[in-house]
């Protein structure tokens, strides 16, 4: 008879093995409970998990940012050149919406008068030269039409006159400068007078040759007389912001604010025919 | 009693560390396996009947805290230890070369029979073949670069000695 003696520690170890293959089996599934033992140690481990784990997720914050410099300062470089190509993209953009305005009200306005006078538009390409003169210097020439004397305007008034011409330019006196007259009368009233460059106060215009009981009401609008053969009847030029009696008591003016800003001038119409019809 | 003592702070710590700011640095979401790493160097200073004690300990305490197939780290850390506790009293301990073997031997033995022991139970799903071997290798070399960082530290811990160098002789 042949006897097979195991080890006691070897036993030990098989006992050992085969309780922990059970306990195994039985804790590989889903568990709903856990035992108090289990329990115990994850209180225990809580406070301290919780405490490693937020000075690590510090330490990863600052860590993070150092690794990253590099990272954000090239984004950085990149974000700048992305604002300052759409800066400039925004600003022709802008240029084109208020280009586009300009043009749509200067449109409004030939559309407007496209039955009373032949109309050529032309963009201002230059200012005066020196400070003695107000005028402007436009794209369209003779060999557009463009004559000398011919009125011009805007879509918000008179701008002037064309005082001399080249195949593909044309200079335009302003009604601002001191050597342009206007022929006009008040709108209302039918008032008539000159209106020229202001000698005194702060408006750009007056209108002079006034007799001095003729009625000339505040904010009344002046428009062309059409006398002069110059300037059509009709146009407008701006309205009456104060009425000075002269001194010597015959005559009175009055200081005309006009329509058009003339330091913004960039589109004009040059009226190069009037057909005739009646406003 | 202080030897127990030092023995259950390094528990806590393992584990705290295991569940926290050693998931991110993970390799392929592999970590390294710190218990693990405990067991073994004390195999290498004890021998194996203390260090399987500690890996049976240290297992089940890393059983109890994960909740699930309890008894598998258990019987691998243990297995694990007596297995690498075979080699004290054979080799220098003092040596860095001997940690870093001890290390690479214990780590692929406590891995099969992780293994081995997942597969008996039947859960495949738990333990896939596919990426066994991927996460045995990543975790092998992962504990064993450990050893020149940590060795010298613990050699000086669990023995109490003042300050010695680890040296290269073999």
């Amino acid at each position: 008879m042949i006897h097979f003696k195991i080890p006691k520690k070897f036993l030990g170890v098989l006992v050992l093995l085969i309780i922990a293959l059970l306990t195994m089996k039985f804790t590989g599934i889903e568990r709903t409970t856990l035992t108090p033992v289990e329990k115990a140690l994850r209180e225990l481990l809580a406070p301290l998990q919780s405490g490693v784990t937020t000075v690590a997720r510090s330490l990863s914050n600052v860590t993070d940012s150092i690794l990253s410099y590099k990272e954000i300062q090239e984004e950085n470089k990149l974000l700048k050149e992305k604002v300052r190509k759409l800066t400039i993209e925004n600003s022709h953009l802008e240029e084109f919406r208020q280009e586009n305005v300009r043009l749509n009200l200067l449109l409004d306005f030939k559309r407007q008068y496209e039955e009373r006078w032949e109309m050529e538009p032309a963009h201002v390409i230059a200012r005066d030269y020196d400070n003695w003169n107000s005028t402007i210097i436009i794209d369209k020439g003779s060999n557009h039409g463009i004559k000398k004397d011919m009125a011009v305007s805007n879509y918000q008034g008179l701008v002037g006159r064309v005082i001399n011409v080249t195949p593909n330019t044309a200079e335009v006196l302003l009604i601002i400068d001191s050597e342009s007259a206007v022929g006009a009368l008040a709108q209302t009233t039918r008032v008539p007078g000159v209106v020229e460059a202001a000698t005194d106060g702060n408006e750009k215009l007056q209108m002079v040759h006034i007799p001095h009981d003729a009625p000339l009401p505040v904010n009344g609008v002046i428009i062309t007389s059409g006398l002069g053969q110059i300037f059509p009847k009709g146009l407008k030029i701006g309205y009456i912001k104060k009425v000075i009696p002269a001194p010597n008591g015959l005559v009175k003016k009055a200081l005309v604010k006009p329509f058009v800003d003339f330091d913004s001038l960039e589109e004009v119409l040059v009226i190069k025919k009037d057909k005739g019809a009646t406003p | 009693m202080k030897h127990f003592f030092r023995l259950s702070i390094l528990a806590v710590v393992g584990l705290t560390l295991e569940s926290t700011i050693l998931e991110k640095i993970a390799i392929a979401g592999v970590k390294p396996d710190l218990m693990l790493v405990i067991v073994i160097f004390y195999a290498l200073l004890y021998g194996e009947i203390p260090a399987a004690k500690l890996g049976f300990i240290y297992g089940l305490l890393e059983d109890l805290a994960t909740g699930k197939f309890i008894g598998i780290n258990t019987i691998s850390k243990m297995l694990t230890g007596y297995l690498v506790g075979l080699g004290e009293g054979k080799l220098y301990s003092d040596n860095l070369m001997v940690p870093v073997i001890g290390l690479f031997i214990g780590s692929i033995a406590n891995y099969l029979c992780f293994f081995i022991l997942g597969i008996i139970v039947g859960h495949p799903e738990v333990f896939p073949v596919e990426s066994f071997f991927q996460t045995i290798m990543i975790s092998t070399i992962y504990n064993v670069c450990l050893a020149p960082f940590l060795y010298g530290r613990y050699y000086r811990l669990v023995r109490g000695t003042s300050k010695r160098s680890i040296n290269t002789r073999t």
